[in-house]
């Protein structure tokens, strides 16, 4: 019996690595999804507050921002329902101060998204053979990198960014954020121009 | 310098294996290392695109590889040959059907995946919003109808005249294709963020190769097929000199220049002529050199058996002539032992005729079997024998297929017939030229007879 129980210890000690992997995805799933949620509140929110201040530029690149986020929500709630995880649809309530300040919050959320969290995510998700969580893991990692790219420039000129000049494009089939004027297709997925979203 | 064939054509496959290993080699790295993740691992999307992307760079590139065989590209033909390259750009052209249709249905349904659109929608996005896409639709129906074409002339239901015409079109296509790769190739784009994960710019470095890859391909095309026999022309003022009758429906065109001592052939070459009269100009035609060259002037021995061929006793003397060449390997300078064989059926033997005096005047010990139908068909009949008696090393037969007044052998070249004619066959290369079934009856005859496939060289007419 001692034997038998040592046994049974010894494979649980064994399933324990490849449980925790398979959950590990789904909750690094859990966690993007409800980061995204709360990113795309907290940009909606930015954006507004930078219409109010005058820096109208820098309220279509948080617009563009929130769009973007909005896409990955969507992915992941898909990977999600698949994985039979039912994702939380509830926003964190955004914290904002002027549009200097919380460009600097959307740099530093940019900047730990794409060096910190998403590629721990990736790994996690192709040990977990995940190929679509890769791939949208993926996708979020190249448009937080240009995203964070405009962000800089935008904290870099504020005052520049106070005129309506410029355009931002959102590929709505992988979330890749461009300033425009952008390529006739988009430079990570190649879904054709008509599928970008106009923000200005 | 001497470089042995098997030598030129181990660099040559190289060349074109490691070219082509190159594209590959692109096109893998920039997938695996996608902004998206590997996509030659990922869902039936990446699968689409991914492989869709590779059968257009291989389209592209067998496009490139069909110029090159039929570039008249010297370093690839002093290999092969341009017959043996002639055939492969009919094998390939065939092969190539695969990847251009491949290619359109592929990344149309991957994208038509993504987009979450039907096939059709898909296709009438691509057309409305991707430049060059119309372009390269064009390019596709071009390449398609060349092919059909080439089938039609092959079958003899299409004039060979309108046939070339319609297959000068390729380089339009190739030209609107190379528009479509530059302006929506993903492989080629340049439009790709920064990735440190990515290690170098594969994407960037594949556009540079690939601008590469046409330079070159189109500046060998330029020089050898344009550039180089009209500065042939520009230093030798090649003109016909004189026509001769020759037995049958044959004529012996003698062309002079200036400094033709200069214009170096060996026995058994063939030249590319263009003629400068009217009803001409606009053909250029390969012809085998009837005599080597003696520095003064160049025979060719034509005879007529087409539309073309038919006009050639209208020549004037004093006509000019574009020469391109000398091409291909099936020369005297082939034959390594001290015994040979020659084989010549009808108008084939042309190559034969020159080089028996390139290899009689170097004491090669000669056999000449020579198949005609009659005897008013022997082409050279009197020359043949001034020549064996002036070298003393070469022994012609002639072997008549149906003429009941001829004394001597009457039949085919056959197996009974080599046996006995040329007991030593084995002792001798053999080169071989004719109509195709008399090539295909007679090789196999001697190869019957033990005569190793490597000692047989052959040379088939039409290009």
């Amino acid at each position: 019996m001692k034997r038998l129980m040592l046994s049974l210890s010894a494979i649980g000690l064994l399933l324990v690595p490849a449980l925790a992997a398979e959950t590990s995805t789904a909750d690094n799933l859990k966690a993007a999804h409800q980061a995204s949620l709360d990113a795309k509140a907290r940009y909606e929110a930015f954006a507004a507050k930078a219409g109010e201040e005058g820096y109208k530029s820098a309220a279509a690149l948080f617009r563009a921002a929130a769009k973007s986020e909005d896409i990955h929500i969507a992915k992941y709630a898909s990977v999600l329902k698949e994985l039979g995880v039912e994702a939380k649809a509830e926003a964190a309530k955004p914290e904002v101060k002027t549009t200097r300040e919380n460009a600097e919050a959307a740099i530093k959320d940019k900047t730990a998204n794409r060096e910190t969290l998403l590629p721990g995510h990736v790994k996690a998700a192709e040990a977990d053979k995940q190929k679509k969580a890769v791939m949208f893991f993926k996708g979020a990692i190249a448009a937080d990198g240009e995203c964070l790219k405009l962000f800089e420039q935008a904290k870099g000129n504020l005052d520049g960014w106070k005129a309506g000049d410029k355009e931002f494009l959102v590929c709505t089939v992988c979330s890749y954020v461009m300033a425009a004027p952008a390529p006739g297709k988009c430079p990570i997925c190649s879904a054709s121009n008509e599928k970008y979203e106009s923000f200005k | 310098m001497f470089v042995p064939l098997y030598a030129m054509r181990l660099l040559w496959l190289g060349v074109l294996a490691s070219q082509l290993a190159a594209v590959v080699g692109f096109w893998a790295w920039n997938h695996v290392h996608h902004p998206l993740g590997n996509q030659l691992t990922g869902d039936s999307t990446a699968q689409f695109l991914a492989w869709g992307r590779l059968a257009g760079l291989l389209a592209a590139f067998g496009c490139l590889l069909q110029i090159v065989l039929v570039g008249r590209t010297r370093w690839v033909e002093r290999a092969f040959g341009l017959d043996r390259l002639s055939r492969l750009h009919h094998v390939v052209g065939f092969g190539l059907v695969l990847a251009i249709v491949a290619h359109p249905v592929l990344v149309t349904a991957g994208h038509a995946l993504q987009e979450e659109n039907s096939f059709g929608g898909q296709f009438a996005a691509f057309l409305k919003n991707w430049e060059d896409v119309a372009g390269a639709t064009v390019a596709v129906g071009i390449m398609l109808a060349a092919l059909v074409f080439s089938v039609l002339v092959l079958r003899r239901k299409m004039r060979y005249e309108w046939w070339h015409a319609t297959h000068l079109t390729f380089y339009i296509a190739i030209a609107l294709a190379f528009g479509h790769q530059l302006a929506v190739g993903w492989d080629f784009d340049t439009n790709l963020p920064p990735d440190p994960d990515r290690g170098f710019d594969a994407h960037r470095w594949f556009r540079y190769y690939w601008l590469g890859l046409y330079v070159f391909v189109f500046a060998n095309l330029l020089w050898y097929r344009v550039a180089r026999p009209l500065a042939g022309y520009w230093r030798h003022r090649f003109r016909v000199a004189r026509l001769v009758p020759e037995a049958g429906a044959v004529t012996s065109v003698h062309i002079e220049g200036r400094r033709m001592e200069r214009f170096l052939a060996r026995g058994g070459q063939f030249v590319i002529v263009r003629f400068l009269a009217r009803g001409f100009r606009w053909e250029a035609h390969p012809f085998s050199l009837s005599a080597p060259p003696d520095g003064r002037r160049l025979r060719l021995t034509i005879k007529a058996l087409g539309d073309y061929t038919r006009k050639i006793p209208e020549l004037a003397p004093g006509t000019g002539v574009i020469i391109d060449g000398p091409h291909g390997i099936f020369t005297a300078g082939r034959c390594k032992g001290a015994k040979a064989l020659l084989v010549a059926g009808g108008i084939g033997i042309t190559p034969i005729r020159s080089m028996a005096e390139d290899l009689a005047r170097r004491g090669t010990d000669l056999v000449l079997l020579y198949a005609n139908r009659d005897r008013k068909s022997i082409v050279f009949e009197t020359e043949l024998a001034e020549l064996a008696a002036a070298t003393g090393r070469l022994k012609v037969i002639h072997v008549l297929s149906a003429d009941p007044d001829w004394a001597g052998e009457r039949g085919q070249i056959d197996r009974e017939r080599l046996a006995r004619l040329v007991p030593d066959v084995r002792e001798r290369e053999v080169f071989l030229c004719g109509p195709p079934p008399m090539m295909k009856a007679v090789r196999a005859a001697l190869r019957n007879l033990g005569v190793p496939r490597g000692r047989i060289y052959y040379e088939r007419f039409a290009l």
